[in-house]
């Protein structure tokens, strides 16, 4: 079983190259469980939402640039891809897998593990070393690059980095701020969300999926009352629309398990157009 | 509890002199209270930092309003991490100096510039620009606490889940504490600025996260300590993957300076978008309830509120 500390020692054991020489290996950090807190502070909450096992740290420091390569390792696949999903911003690269180049920081996912290899140095000039760095960690970590199927329900052509897969209320802390999270999310569900360019406002499509068709009807009629919108009861199932306090037009329907919601729409023709085309 | 006349003691002093003066001329005695919150913004923000910030604190009166001669101070800046300063998840060095310059200047007898960091400090020190910025400044003291000894167990009265916790000795004997934060979001609690900053101030963070309601334990911190005044760092917002980051960063080119802590807070939270929208100030959980406990407002008066632009 790979954990993220064997995988950076796999790494320093490997032969010489570049950018592992044995001598700039330094001091590997574990940080476990909750012990994430000592490394990151606030930021950890995000992490341990997504199943946060350990992080392995390591320093790299050639002349004239420095970098931190941080590799976690979450509760599977899709919790590394829900990290990921929080942090991929830039544009994208090829390491070997998919990756996203922001300034001073690459990332991607691979198997349980999400990778971040941060610039402690000047960001521009540490753009190749940081490309370098996540290819030599992109070949030993072992598993696949692949979203969770959620993804593929939620319209294409989604604003660049919007993009949102969520597993509990602690994960979608950053998305909703009114208390809409505790509502619609539980430990079960899972949950995309997305933002696509509008009007005045950009339109948000998010489609959760739950265990059970009772839970996703609960759902509905929660947040139905929380918006205050006119909700209907259909066999089995719930919807509801209407004009939300900020003035935009929402939709949402729960049927099989599913609830689909959008929201931010300029009317209430446009909102349900949109929630049509969440599958 | 943060000084040795509290910020309370300290606004109704300061209202009383403006009142007294204004009383005298005749006029309306209201129109004449001092801002609670100013905020100086626009290309010359960045081309001369102690310019802006000394125009950010005319209004307030100036720094000779918060520091007389032999003052012991304050200055909390978030040093949380081990990044350069390209990266804005510290406070600007250059802004660190000019306050402390300033509070030398008013006569303050030492200046300690204080955190607590989230990583090793040793590897913060070495990176943040912080002790380049105030090297030779005599009286002025940079350091990141390593020792536990450093901090004195205390009571929160007000607190309603926190009841206690372990304080920097410093932070509560000081005569003026001046928080200087920087604009940032947060995973956890939505945005981080002069409220969410206390937390570097105290020895048991991870209780915060792990025991408590982060927002609530956040407001209970701030119910002992209340800097008197805030001045934050808002020249680019760290707007997606703070508060380590390296998120991304938005230029606003912006100093806001401020008695009331919740309210500087809250025009920060709305400086810039944060994770790629518009968040409204109430909609940060922490600031909402520290409003509630009537710690501050997140909406003052307009004729409370000054903008200028440089």
């Amino acid at each position: 079983m790979r954990t993220a500390i064997t995988l950076v020692s796999v790494l320093l054991m490997a032969p010489a190259s570049d950018y592992f020489p044995d001598e700039s290996a330094g001091k590997i950090e574990v940080f476990k469980g909750q012990k994430l807190f000592d490394y990151m502070n606030g930021g950890a909450e995000l992490y341990l939402a997504y199943g946060f096992v350990e992080i392995a740290v390591w320093n790299y420091a050639t002349a004239g640039n420095q970098a931190t390569v941080e590799i976690y390792e979450m509760g599977g696949l899709a919790e590394a891809y829900g990290i990921f999903s929080h942090t991929s911003r830039g544009d994208p690269v090829d390491v070997g897998v998919p990756a996203m180049l922001a300034r001073g920081m690459l990332s991607f996912y691979k198997g349980k593990f999400y990778v971040r290899v941060v610039a402690k140095s000047d960001p521009v000039k540490a753009r190749d070393l940081l490309i370098a760095l996540g290819k030599q960690v992109a070949a030993t970590v072992p598993g696949e690059s692949k979203p969770p199927k959620e993804v593929g329900f939620l319209p294409e052509g989604s604003i660049k980095g919007s993009l949102r897969y969520l597993v509990n209320p602690e994960t979608a802390r950053t998305i909703w701020f009114d208390g809409e999270g505790k509502l619609i999310l539980t430990k079960q569900a899972k949950a995309v969300t997305a933002f696509y360019p509008g009007g005045d406002a950009d339109i948000q499509a998010t489609r959760i999926s739950y265990p059970d068709k009772a839970a996703a009807v609960k759902a509905c009629r929660a947040l139905g009352k929380k918006l205050a919108l006119k909700t209907a009861e259909a066999r089995g199932g719930c919807s509801a629309s209407g004009k939300a306090e900020d003035g935009v037009f929402t939709a949402l329907a729960a049927k099989d398990g599913v609830l689909r919601w959008v929201t931010g729409a300029p009317d209430q023709k446009s909102a349900s157009a949109w929630l049509a085309k969440v599958k | 509890m943060a000084g040795k006349y509290d910020r309370r003691e300290f606004l109704k002093k300061s209202a009383l002199a403006s009142a007294a003066l204004v009383v005298g001329g005749g006029l309306d005695v209201r129109a004449a209270q001092k801002p609670v919150l100013v905020k100086v913004s626009g290309p010359g923000v960045p081309r001369d930092i102690a310019k802006a910030v000394k125009k950010v604190l005319e209004p307030l009166g100036g720094m000779r309003a918060f520091v007389k001669k032999g003052h012991k101070v304050l200055l909390k800046p978030n040093v949380g991490f081990p990044t350069p300063p390209e990266h804005h998840a510290t406070t600007s060095p250059a802004m660190l100096k000019t306050v402390a310059q300033m509070a030398l200047d008013c006569g303050a007898s030492k200046v300690l510039i204080l955190d607590n960091p989230t990583r090793r400090p040793e590897a913060c020190m070495k990176v943040v620009g912080i002790k380049e910025a105030v090297a030779g400044m005599k009286n002025v003291h940079f350091f990141l606490p390593t020792s536990d000894k450093m901090y004195v167990q205390t009571k929160v009265p007000r607190g309603k889940v926190l009841k206690r916790t372990e304080i920097l000795k410093d932070a509560l004997s000081v005569d003026v504490h001046i928080a200087m934060p920087i604009a940032k979001s947060h995973n956890a609690a939505g945005f981080t600025g002069a409220l969410k900053g206390m937390m570097g101030l105290i020895l048991d963070r991870e209780s915060f996260h792990s025991r408590f309601d982060l927002n609530q334990a956040i407001v209970d911190l701030n119910t002992v300590l209340k800097p008197h005044l805030v001045i934050m760092d808002g020249l680019k917002v760290m707007a997606t993957d703070g508060p380590a980051g390296p998120g991304e960063l938005i230029t606003r080119n912006a100093i806001l300076a401020g008695t009331d802590a919740v309210a500087v807070d809250a025009a920060s939270v709305e400086l810039a978008p944060l994770y790629g929208r518009k968040i409204k100030s109430r909609q940060i959980k922490h600031l909402k309830l520290a409003e509630e406990m009537s710690l501050g407002v997140l909406k003052p008066p307009a004729d409370r509120v000054v903008t200028l632009e440089m």
